[in-house]
């Protein structure tokens, strides 16, 4: 893989989720991604970037560009030193809406992304990491 | 579509007895908000009926701004207006249906014109003027709803079920 050369944006109130979305956008764009997987990832972003800000008193969004031999992509970041998610498995029962689940969205940022992991330990914090290939 | 939002208000233009918004940025929770509020005190200043929001530009439209419209949409209702959102892109329309928003009862056209036809439409059965059409679709006359234009039309009647998605 590529060295990490990703951006950073501290996200401390609402506000500041567009400006996630910006980041995301930008980066992709530049790399060459299809409008349809901007739209998807930037999406999947606002909802990750927004449950840290409303959960975890805000957290850091890095976005990095990945290479693998003939293939790019994108890899996300959400960290947060939030109060962390009791029980992911619940988190990410897919209930369709957003109010499935914990009412975090995961279940549906996840259909919007080619990979996504997710580490949390109770009282300590949270990351999830998203990945999008180019077709 | 540029990558940053940007501070100036969103221009709320009045046409007949219709309200547009023609939203050209990606929109801040604050100015979604704000825009939000700005449209109902317009409405009551102008006796406006109807609000017209066109989102041709946007690519993204997340869980917080797609609650703003489903809330305008039904705070507009209770001031007596019909509101309707036009130019949904399709990357859109499927993300939030990827996404599983479900935007009740939000109304939705493909162009500006159909818009404004759908909210006449709507204000004329509102008023008794005509009657809604026999058809087994609780949101009432003509007009794709934003199930229909993601493909979805058994979820267009606002009967409301969240439908389970294959996970």
């Amino acid at each position: 893989m590529a060295a990490d050369d990703g951006e950073i944006i501290d996200v401390t109130k609402g506000e500041v989720v567009a400006e996630a979305r910006g980041l995301v956008r930008r980066v992709m764009e530049r790399l060459g991604f299809t409008a349809m997987d901007i739209t998807r990832v930037v999406t999947a972003t606002s909802e990750l970037a927004r449950n840290m800000v409303n959960y975890a008193g805000g957290g850091q969004v890095r976005v990095t560009p990945m290479r693998d031999g003939a293939r790019t992509g994108v890899r996300i970041e959400f960290v947060d030193q939030g109060p962390g998610i009791p029980s992911i498995a619940d988190a990410m029962r897919d209930g369709f809406s957003t109010g499935g689940g914990l009412g975090l969205g995961l279940p549906g940022a996840a259909r919007l992304v080619d990979a996504f992991h997710i580490d949390s330990t109770p009282g300590k914090g949270t990351r999830i990491e998203i990945r999008k290939w180019k077709r | 579509m540029r990558g940053r939002p940007v501070d100036t208000p969103i221009p709320i233009l009045k046409l007949g007895r219709t309200l547009l918004v023609p939203i050209y940025s990606d929109l801040s929770d604050d100015a979604a908000l704000t825009l939000q509020e700005r449209l109902l005190y317009r409405l009551q200043e102008t006796g406006a009926r109807g609000v017209v929001v066109d989102i041709s530009v946007l690519d993204v439209v997340d869980s917080f701004l797609g609650r703003v419209f489903s809330d305008l949409s039904r705070m507009v209702s209770l001031m007596d207006g019909v509101t309707v959102l036009v130019g949904m892109r399709p990357q859109v329309a499927m993300t939030l249906v990827e996404l599983g928003l479900e935007l009740r009862g939000l109304l939705a056209a493909l162009d500006l014109e159909q818009g404004l036809d759908l909210v006449e439409r709507r204000l004329a059965e509102r008023d008794g003027l005509v009657s809604p059409p026999r058809r087994d679709d609780a949101a009432g006359s003509g007009g794709p709803t934003i199930a229909d234009i993601a493909g979805l039309a058994g979820l267009a009647d606002g009967r409301g079920g969240g439908s389970s998605h294959g996970g």
